[in-house]
């Protein structure tokens, strides 16, 4: 019941006293309806406590300016009954109605909650008061939420038009929280400094008209030291007077009141100056509140006076001239404004005289207050604060871009963290636009409002990330490039070359011959060759490995026959070899060299099929003919012994003839040992030369 | 079939060699001179082969020495030739291979692995329209269906930014072997090259099919899918391209700059840092790092970071640039001012702008 009396108490009273140009009016004088349902007082307080709390509720009744007193009392219970959720709501409750000291209620307020969420029915508002204080938009949603579902529970048992005002306090709270959220998740690039504690006070200081060259300062204070040191009535606080101050390298000195005329005992603020810093615009609570204009005559400001045309019987409590100086833009509570205080213009239509103030576009002006007012000296943006359109809490700091002289884009919340849940105002700007100054209570400040200086860092520049890849496969992991070619075969010695003449034995004439090579092991020709008929030179070739026959035919000549065995292991070599062919005539002979008997014996080896199928067809060539057929060895063994083998061995020549169609009749044979040797019986070859079959002519049956 | 054993006289002419026909072997002088050159031709030949085998096993030097020794013997093959050059390209004495490789081209003019080495050569040198001419002998004079001078063209077009017919020769190529996933995973980058990132991902995703352990092609596949926005399946292509080996810093550094594509500055920091790890010199990485430490509000960290990048590499602008962005953030206007000035000299467009909008501003 009593914050309820209090509040009520302010409420009826504010009108009709002066106001300060800053009124910060507790924006919850609509809360605490519902304690009609009272506490059963069911708090155990200890004697000590009980005491302490009477003693604070008897100062707070006596106004905002004694809520520090109250605090002090509260304190004391709480330091008896630290856990007593009824003295840390009343603690918390205090602080909530302190400027400045709002942030520091949440502790008390939750701890409250926590012991005991009945220990007053608007606590759950409180609380999300607190937090939304605190810039702790979801948390104040929840409470908020919950607190009105409180209310709506209690519908019936209201009254009608206290349920419908504390339903659009709450649900504007909520819209706040919301907003809030939203801005807190997308941060402006700024900075924000206090001006320091040599400019700043523990007490109210806004409204900050900062020089071109940001080395002056003209700012409102509400510090006890002000001129005649007095309390305002309507809240308690100290009379506003105007304060100068100038900057060196460590920031803002201290201000210092400038010259006689601007402050007086009463409220006295710089409502706005004009671009050049020449003029003052002075906000003075005459009249409730109107707006004065003082000049800079050399060093001295001159006494304020009146402005005509501007102001009414109504609140001016904001200023601004536009650059050139001929329009200015006003604040004001007069009737026939949108809602609460709203933004006006004005034309110069004299020397010093001004038009009737026409209201701004609706889009500028909301049925909430706006307040504050500043174009930027370029006209393209009108600066106000509102706690209208898409505020977070309190005042919030707006810009409305100009699309014309009159009209106006929607305005925007310059967001967070410029604006705050609490109230943010008298923002103006520097001449390029990336910097400005505004007032605000924060939990980092002095103490209530402090002046900040924010800084834009515009959007965010943009940095730049390096990447790379291999695009190309073939040079980043490099196929085998160099190629090499694979090995050749080496032309291997694995050959004879037998070369040679085939010439007529008797006149050396050339013989061109057919020269047939037999492969002895297959028995089967494997090549045939002939000789050149003029010169009678041959050239053959024979792999390695081999036992070859080589008979050489011409016509007219008895063949000649050859065997070269070559072992596979011989490598290339040429062999020269000249062949006299004889003429096919009585006496001549040839040794056959193909005609081959196993060892000591006289048994015809297979091998010797080619030489033996080559005398067949000769002597069925010639049918006179009549031969003999002869065998020699070379000297090893008894002469007795050799003649008989080779007797024999000539004899299975004749017989192999016989069988193979040649008469009898024309064949012979004799063995001759070792009687007849073509070489020397001293060496290998010799021997070898000299163990053969010979076929003798010994009769053609007619002359040739 | 014995008759091929048989070999007629001319037998002796194989192969280049200096043999006259049999004719004129007609005496005994002829014959011995066949003898001493078959045995020269035989000594080529062996030392040629040995010359092959030590190439094979990589020994170089002793490639080279039985080679000369090949080609002292008989310089008429051009095989010997080439492969000496193979051999000097191997212990990089480019200009002694190709001298080889002019020789072998001047003894076989249809030489195609001549061309294709020599125009190797002159590839590895940075001779590309020289490498682009080689090339296209040994394609025009290759018998063998061999793709890798067309493949090798395709990769010189492709660095002559003539992306087209860069792609018309990886497209022979593929045609040639449908199986070279180099080719195919080339050709996507050509394409993407001339801004088909759709159709680059398509042979990227084609290469992979062939051989499905290539980390770069994923890779690859990975930077056009980033380009395309298609974040998540970029990060899981860079994902299995560092699996599959887990050294390859530079996806590494592209899954941390898709990560900070998705504003998941925590994820890329880490990814920056494993490239870091993994290649402490990796200037890219180092300032990529502290671009993410900047957005996730790390600023003495990230000027930390862009530190080391302009350490590695005093001429990387973009370092600059970035580390110019957390001094702002650290209130150190005059230095972030320097570091823009110092960007924008090295290039860097942003930079510029930068300068013009916030330091001739500044009081």
């Amino acid at each position: 019941m009593k914050s309820r009396a209090v509040i009520s108490l302010i409420t009826l009273l504010t009108p009709l006293l002066t106001a300060a140009q800053n009124d910060t009016l507790p924006e919850d004088s609509l809360t605490a309806h519902f304690k009609a349902v009272r506490l059963t007082e069911s708090r155990a307080l200890s004697p000590v406590a009980k005491k302490a709390i009477a003693k604070g509720d008897r100062f707070y009744l006596q106004g905002p300016d004694k809520y520090f007193l109250t605090l002090g009392h509260y304190r004391e219970a709480l330091k008896d009954s630290p856990d007593n959720a009824f003295v840390n709501f009343k603690v918390g409750k205090c602080y909530l109605d302190i400027p400045g000291r709002q942030h520091l209620s949440v502790v008390y307020l939750e701890k409250a909650w926590n012991q005991d969420r009945n220990v007053d029915p608007d606590i759950g508002y409180h609380l999300g008061r607190a937090y939304h204080l605190n810039m702790n938009f979801e948390a104040a949603i929840e409470k908020f939420t919950g607190y009105r579902l409180q209310i709506e529970r209690r519908k019936n048992a209201t009254d009608p038009l206290e349920y419908e005002r504390t339903m659009q306090a709450v649900d504007r709270y909520l819209t706040q929280c919301r907003n809030g959220m939203e801005m807190m998740a997308q941060p402006e690039r700024v900075f924000i400094d206090n001006l320091g504690e040599r400019l700043n006070s523990e007490y109210a200081d806004y409204d900050a008209f900062v020089s071109a060259d940001e080395s002056e300062i003209y700012f409102t204070s509400r510090r006890k030291d002000n001129v005649g040191g007095g309390l305002a009535d309507a809240d308690a606080q100290y009379y506003e007077d105007i304060l100068h101050a100038r900057a060196d390298s460590a920031g803002w000195g201290s201000p210092e009141r400038p010259g006689r005329f601007l402050n007086r005992k009463t409220n006295d603020a710089v409502a706005g100056m004009s671009l050049d810093g020449q003029q003052m615009l002075v906000y003075r609570d005459r009249n409730r509140g109107d707006i004065y204009l003082s000049k800079l005559k050399g060093r001295e400001w001159t006494r304020p006076r009146r402005m005509r045309g501007i102001n009414s019987p109504y609140r001016e409590t904001s200023a601004c001239f536009s650059g050139d100086g001929n329009t200015l833009y006003l604040v004001s509570d007069r009737p026939g404004g949108v809602g609460g205080k709203d933004i006006y213009r004005s034309r110069r239509i004299g020397k010093s005289r001004w038009s009737e103030p026409v209201i701004l576009d609706s889009i500028v002006n909301t049925v909430h207050d706006e307040d504050r007012v500043y174009i930027h000296p370029g006209g393209g943006y009108l600066y106000f604060s509102s706690k209208g359109h898409n505020a977070i809490g309190g005042y919030d700091i707006f810009a409305a871009e100009a699309r014309s002289d009159t009209a106006w884009a929607q305005p925007e919340n310059l967001g967070y963290p410029v604006n705050s849940a609490g109230d943010d105002l008298s923002f103006i700007i520097t001449a390029n636009g990336k910097a400005g100054y505004f007032a605000s209570a924060r939990p980092e400040g002095q103490g209530d409002k402090d002046l900040y200086r924010v800084t834009f860092l515009g959007p965010e520049k943009q940095g730049v990330l390096n990447t790379e890849d291999n695009l190309l496969a073939g040079l980043a992991e490099p196929l085998p490039a160099t190629v090499v070619e694979p090995k050749i075969p080496v032309r291997e010695n694995k050959l004879t070359l037998l070369r040679g003449v085939v010439k007529d034995d008797k006149t050396g004439d050339p013989v061109g011959a057919v020269i047939e090579i037999t492969d002895n092991e297959r028995n089967e020709v494997v090549a045939t060759f002939r000789s050149n008929a003029e010169t009678g030179r041959y050239i053959v070739s024979l792999k390695s490995g081999g036992n070859y026959g080589i008979a050489v035919v011409a016509e007219d000549y008895l063949f000649h026959s050859e065997n070269v065995i070559i072992p596979a292991s011989v490598n290339y070599q040429v062999i020269g070899k000249d062949f006299g062919l004889k003429m096919f005539d009585v006496g001549s002979r040839i040794v056959l060299k193909n005609i081959f008997f196993d060892y000591d014996k006289a048994t015809l080896r297979p091998e010797s099929g080619a030489e033996l199928d080559r005398l067949t067809g000769l002597l069925k060539k010639y049918r006179d003919v009549t031969v003999e057929i002869s065998g020699h060895t070379d000297n090893v063994g008894s002469e007795e012994y050799n003649k008989d083998l080779s007797r024999r061995r000539a004899e299975a020549v004749v017989t192999y003839l016989a069988e193979h169609g040649v008469a009898r009749e024309r064949l012979t044979y004799e063995g001759y040992g070792f009687d007849q040797p073509l070489a020397p019986n001293d060496s290998d070859e010799g021997r070898q030369l000299n163990r053969r079959t010979e076929f003798r002519i010994l009769s053609t049956g007619e002359k040739k | 079939m014995a008759l091929a054993l048989l070999l007629p006289v001319a037998l002796a002419a194989q192969d280049g060699g200096g043999l006259k026909t049999g004719v004129s072997l007609s005496n005994q002088d002829s014959i011995a001179a066949a003898n001493l050159q078959f045995r020269k031709m035989q000594e080529a030949e062996k030392a040629y082969n040995a010359g092959i085998q030590a190439f094979t096993d990589k020994n170089y030097r002793e490639a080279v020495a039985r080679l000369t020794e090949a080609a002292g013997l008989n310089p008429a093959h051009a095989k010997t030739w080439f492969s000496r050059g193979s051999a000097w390209i191997e212990l990089d004495e480019t200009d002694k291979a190709l001298e080889d490789l002019n020789r072998a081209l001047s003894l076989d003019s249809n030489y195609s692995k001549a061309w294709f080495t020599r125009g190797l050569l002159h590839d590895r040198a940075g001779n590309l329209t020289a490498a682009a001419a080689d090339y296209t002998a040994a394609i025009e004079n290759d018998t063998a269906g061999d793709a890798r001078a067309l493949y090798y063209r395709g990769i010189v077009r492709y660095r002559l930014n003539a992306f087209g017919d860069a792609i018309s020769d990886f497209s022979r190529v593929t045609e040639l072997d449908p199986r070279h996933a180099y080719a195919w995973n080339d050709r996507g980058s050509a394409k993407r090259q001339q801004g088909d990132c759709e159709g680059a991902v398509a042979d990227y995703t084609r290469a992979l099919k062939t051989d499905s352990s290539l980390a770069i092609v994923y890779n690859n596949r990975g930077s056009c899918l980033r380009k395309l926005g298609r974040y998540d399946e970029a990060i899981a292509d860079f994902s299995r391209a560092v699996e599959l080996k887990p050294d390859y810093h530079i996806a590494w550094n592209n899954r941390g700059s898709t990560r900070f594509d998705r504003q998941d500055y925590a994820g890329a920091i880490a990814d920056f840092g494993k490239a870091i790890e993994l290649r402490p010199d990796y200037a890219y990485a180092w300032n990529n790092r502290g671009y993410a430490r900047y957005k996730s509000g790390d600023y003495d960290a990230a000027v930390a970071d862009c530190d080391r990048a302009i350490a590695i590499d005093p001429g990387y602008g973009f370092a600059y640039l970035n580390r110019g962005i957390a001094k702002e953030m650290l209130r150190d206007a005059e230095g972030a001012c320097a570091d823009w000035a110092r960007a924008s000299e090295l290039g860097v467009k942003n930079a510029a702008t930068y300068v013009q909008e916030e330091c001739n501003a500044i009081r």
